[in-house]
């Protein structure tokens, strides 16, 4: 890895955003993981190795969280610094020249409201390098089968917080599984539990958004 | 434990209670663990976005609280009738009202301006804020709660009568759509907390329940060492001891 991908790395592990950011303390007035971003592609760099780049990051962060080193507040700041890394890729994912992991449908199911869980989970997963497309909340199963049409090949998300509301999952895991039965579906929420998930049919269950990522990073190997 | 709030009654029937924002204070250590740090401490910086956010979501707050007290009507296994109106609140909720001989119908909110802000946050890619904000706003939603429980507890203690904890649709099997009766029993608009068709509340950073009142009661440390139901999905995530 180049100076600078290790630039780019370190910055994101560390959640250095850009140099106006404060975040960490030691890295203050520093350049961040825009300005290096920037500065590679003004170089030449291939978007690959950027990607590489961050995904290496991205590990690394993971596996403090996995090791309870780090929490969700900084597993957040590595994701909103990659995310700054994703813009400035954003071109060349769109040109077809470097291409996402595959696609993520996420939402929060039916009568549920609660969002800011899921939209951690999306933010995180999108900085991992998956598209990530967002139902919203209250996501009835229909909903969730449309995507998936549109989306072939996607692994689908669905949240939920109220424990009155995982009958609402259930019953979307299984529409799911009847009509989509290799659709991979990962629940997840409060109330959640890798018994509960099974015993619902789901592929996966995630605590947090780290795990969520460990899990459809498996699907691509 | 707070002094005694001042009440209002409302001829309509319920008890608005002042609650001014110096009765609630962010328990900071409630919200580090809340945020997921459970007994480690955030690490240098990340203190002081903390501390920061949060500050500047307790200034948005707007407290509002109040109650109306209900004869328990009837205690069955799987719920509870107060006000003409029957709760299928589930066999964890009534187990834990058994003896009580009246209910309180609690709701309080911080309003509606915290939860505005974490969703501008995080609209503006600032998901780590965005997070700090909306954890901060729940805990002090709870906080409010808290205040309210016990100033009814202290209340009720002189006249010789207990509280046990407090119960909300939503959780232990009481089904969130029970909102609607349990709104009904109270004037419209109460502490300016409406119901959305969904059930929920509206500001979201809200909460109602129901307390059980009556001699000898009291509330447990944590509900899940009252509660029988080994399969209970909340029963991993709280310590038992």
């Amino acid at each position: 890895m180049s100076e600078l991908m290790d630039k780019i790395c370190l910055c994101i592990e560390r959640g250095k955003v850009d140099k106006k950011a404060p975040y960490p303390p030691d890295m203050m007035n520093q350049d961040g993981a825009d300005e290096y971003a920037r500065e590679a592609i003004k170089a030449g760099e291939s978007p690959d190795n950027i990607l590489a780049a961050c995904n290496t990051a991205m590990e690394r962060i993971g596996d403090k969280f996995s090791r309870n080193e780090v929490f969700v507040p900084e597993l957040l700041m590595a994701a909103r610094a990659m995310n700054g890394v994703m813009e400035h890729l954003k071109p060349f994912f769109q040109a077809g020249n470097i291409k996402t992991k595959g696609t993520f449908v996420l939402g929060t199911v039916a009568g549920d409201l609660h969002d800011i869980g899921k939209n951690l989970v999306s933010m995180v997963v999108e900085g991992n390098g998956w598209k990530v497309v967002d139902l919203g909340v209250d996501v009835k199963t229909d909903k969730f089968l449309k995507a998936i049409e549109e989306h072939p090949g996607c692994a689908v998300g669905l949240s939920a917080l109220l424990t009155t509301t995982m009958a609402n999952m259930a019953a979307t895991v299984k529409r799911i599984k009847e009509l989509h039965a290799d659709t991979v579906v990962i629940v997840g929420g409060a109330p959640l539990s890798h018994k509960a998930a099974k015993e619902m049919g789901a592929d996966g269950y995630a605590a947090n958004p780290q795990e969520t990522v460990r899990i459809l990073n498996s699907l691509v190997g | 434990m707070n002094p005694l709030l001042s009440e209002h009654l409302l001829t309509e029937g319920g008890v608005i209670l002042d609650l001014p924002s110096n009765v609630v204070s962010l328990d900071a250590v409630a919200l580090t663990r809340a945020l997921g740090y459970r007994d480690a401490s955030p690490p240098a910086g990340m203190s002081e976005l903390i501390s920061s956010t949060a500050e500047e979501i307790f200034n948005l707050c707007e407290f509002r609280a109040g109650y109306r007290l209900f004869e328990l009507e009837a205690l069955e296994a799987d719920g509870i009738r107060i006000g003409g109106q029957y709760f299928r609140t589930g066999p964890i909720i009534s187990r834990q009202l058994e003896g009580a001989e009246q209910a309180a119908v609690m709701v309080c909110t911080i309003g509606a301006a915290p939860e505005a802000r974490s969703a501008q946050m995080i609209k503006e890619k600032e998901p780590v804020l965005g997070f700090i904000a909306d954890t901060a706003a729940s805990v002090l939603a709870e906080q409010a709660a808290e205040t309210v429980h016990q100033h009814l507890a202290l209340k009720l203690a002189a006249e010789g009568l207990g509280v046990t904890n407090r119960f909300s649709p939503g959780y232990c099997g009481w089904d969130v759509q029970e909102q609607h009766k349990l709104f009904r029993l109270l004037p419209e608009a109460f502490c300016c907390v409406r119901l959305q068709g969904s059930a929920f509340m509206q500001p979201r950073k809200s909460i109602s329940a129901i307390i059980g009142i009556g001699k000898g009661l009291q509330r447990a440390d944590y509900a899940c060492a009252a509660c029988a139901d080994a399969q209970c999905t909340y029963r991993k995530k709280k310590p038992t001891s």
